[in-house]
């Protein structure tokens, strides 16, 4: 009975159709059943199948609906009170909300690579500290960020991880050649735009 | 029935059989489509444009008449980062260093003939961006040396929608969607640049004669455009520098030499979907600094970065 529940509230996650109270059980159950997070996994792919949507199958998202959650405020009900009820008002505020923070901690999980990346990580001179990811220490701080949303307190170390300690005249050219090779792929005409705006990224630092 | 069946089956098997070269080409064909919409449709819309560490919007006017297009495209938030590009050359762009014009020619046409042999394409499937019904290709790499791309293609008129690059682990590497799109005839005001639109600045050639260092090794598919040399600004020496591409991907080679304030070693940086990777180069007549930077997977630029000789023309 309990697992039909539980299964019943995975199914409505799945959908955006959750309120607050099912997701927060299904991530407790999912804490402590390794076979309702398999479930969990299966139905992402399968989703992202559906929606035909790239999806990694290594990230679990869990832990990053827990943060965004636990940065909300809790809940002033009873668990029977609401778990039956599947209309009105109030459920679909809290449907819209919760689908919210589902959506923000999807985009936490499916991050953009960055330099906190192990396998990513430069193999050379293993002897001198690697930069850190100022992007991955200040999304983990604030639990949900969106990629890229935190602009301003990452702008003065987000671009490069080095291996050791560039020189600055090294570390002022890379930035110049990185600009140099994203506005001379933007200057072809191409079918994609994606050149120009990988440009006016760079230029936008 | 017993003949209904087994005409089924002779299909069914029929389609089997047929079906992963179909769908191959009508994937390629819709690449090809891909390419001829630029030339072909006007439009304005909206997009976004997502990397590590970075989100933008943008809005873009592309008009295309007589096969001349003028395109137009506006950074909306932050600097207004400003780009004109008219007949395939950029007439103004408000960029720091309002680089030259390189040469255009050496673009080569993106061959979807030669493109199947280093990706696999495959239609995944329809959905819908910018509420127009897209066709979604992937376009995988055959080798661990390019990363993967899903294109999704407007199903009518073959334009880009939404493109995700994606590395071997299965990680989003950058995403570029439309987020509105209107088919439109396009006003001259709207492709007037603003002011911050700069004229593109003089370029500085380089006469001053460099070993011609290239790659020993290039992943399989890639080809070299000319070779550019120029100094960044008057009082340096010249850089030189080689694009390469596979019609999907691109990274660009720069060689310059050292000096003693311009001291560097090994390294090896990432911005979003670019690697940049430098070696030392040690000749005779002095040291010099190799850089190879482009969308492709570290590992690949670092075994070009490590494959330098002088004056030894590259393969290909």
């Amino acid at each position: 009975m309990r697992s039909e529940v539980l299964q019943e509230s995975l199914s409505a996650l799945m959908d955006n159709e959750a309120d607050d109270l099912e997701v927060r059980r299904v991530l407790q159950a999912a804490d402590q059943d390794p076979a309702l997070r398999g479930t969990w996994e299966r139905y992402q792919i399968a989703r992202s199948v559906l929606h035909k949507e790239h999806w990694q199958g290594s990230a679990d998202l869990s832990a990053g609906i827990a943060a965004a959650l636990r940065d909300e405020p809790e809940l002033n009900m009873q668990p029977e009170t609401v778990a039956p009820a599947r209309s009105g008002l109030w459920r679909n505020m809290s449907r819209v909300a919760v689908a919210a923070s589902v959506t923000m901690a999807v985009l936490v999980g499916v991050r953009m690579v960055n330099q906190g990346d192990v396998p990513t990580q430069p193999n050379l001179a293993a002897d001198t500290p690697v930069v850190a990811p100022s992007f991955a220490t200040s999304a983990a701080r604030s639990g949900a960020v969106l990629a890229g949303y935190s602009d301003s307190s990452s702008a003065g170390a987000e671009p490069i991880a080095t291996a050791q300690a560039p020189s600055a005249w090294h570390e002022q050219r890379i930035g110049r050649y990185l600009r140099e090779h994203a506005e001379n792929s933007a200057q072809f005409s191409s079918p994609q735009l994606v050149p120009y705006a990988r440009a006016a990224s760079i230029e936008g630092r | 029935m017993v003949i209904l069946k087994r005409g089924w089956g002779c299909c069914y098997l029929a389609a089997l059989l047929v079906s992963p070269a179909a769908l191959a080409n009508d994937a390629a064909s819709w690449l090809q489509r891909m390419s001829d919409a630029t030339s072909q449709v006007s439009y304005k819309g909206a997009f976004v444009y997502e990397r590590s560490g970075s989100f933008s919007t943008h809005q873009v006017w592309h008009r295309s008449t007589d096969q001349v297009v003028t395109e137009r495209l506006l950074q909306a938030d932050g600097e207004p980062h400003e780009w004109v590009r008219r007949d395939g050359h950029v007439q103004c762009a408000s960029s720091y260093s309002a680089g030259p014009v390189w040469d255009a020619a050496s673009q080569s046409p993106q061959d979807v003939e030669t493109l199947s042999q280093w990706y696999s394409l495959e239609v995944l499937g329809a959905t819908r961006v910018a509420n127009h019904a897209a066709t979604v290709v992937s376009v995988k790499p055959r080798d661990n040396l390019r990363y993967a791309y899903e294109l999704y293609l407007d199903s009518e008129t073959g334009l880009l929608l939404k493109s995700l690059l994606i590395n071997e682990r299965g990680t989003l590497l950058e995403r570029f969607q439309f987020t509105d799109l209107t088919y439109t005839d396009i006003a001259d005001a709207n492709l007037e640049p603003g002011a911050a639109c700069l004229q593109l600045g003089v370029t500085l050639k380089g006469e001053q004669e460099q070993p011609d260092w290239q790659p020993g090794w290039l992943p399989p598919g890639f080809t070299g455009g000319p070779t550019d040399v120029r100094a960044f600004s008057v009082d340096e020496p010249a850089v030189s520098s080689r694009v390469y591409s596979d019609g999907m991907a691109r990274f660009t080679v720069f060689v310059e030499p050292l000096g003693e304030d311009r001291l560097a070693n090994d390294l090896r940086a990432q911005l979003g979907p670019t690697v940049a990777v430098s070696r030392k180069l040690n000749a005779a007549d002095g040291v010099f600094l190799a850089t190879v930077v482009g969308e492709i997977p570290p590992e690949a630029a670092e075994r070009i970065a490590a494959s330098f000789e002088p004056g030894l023309e590259s393969v290909q």
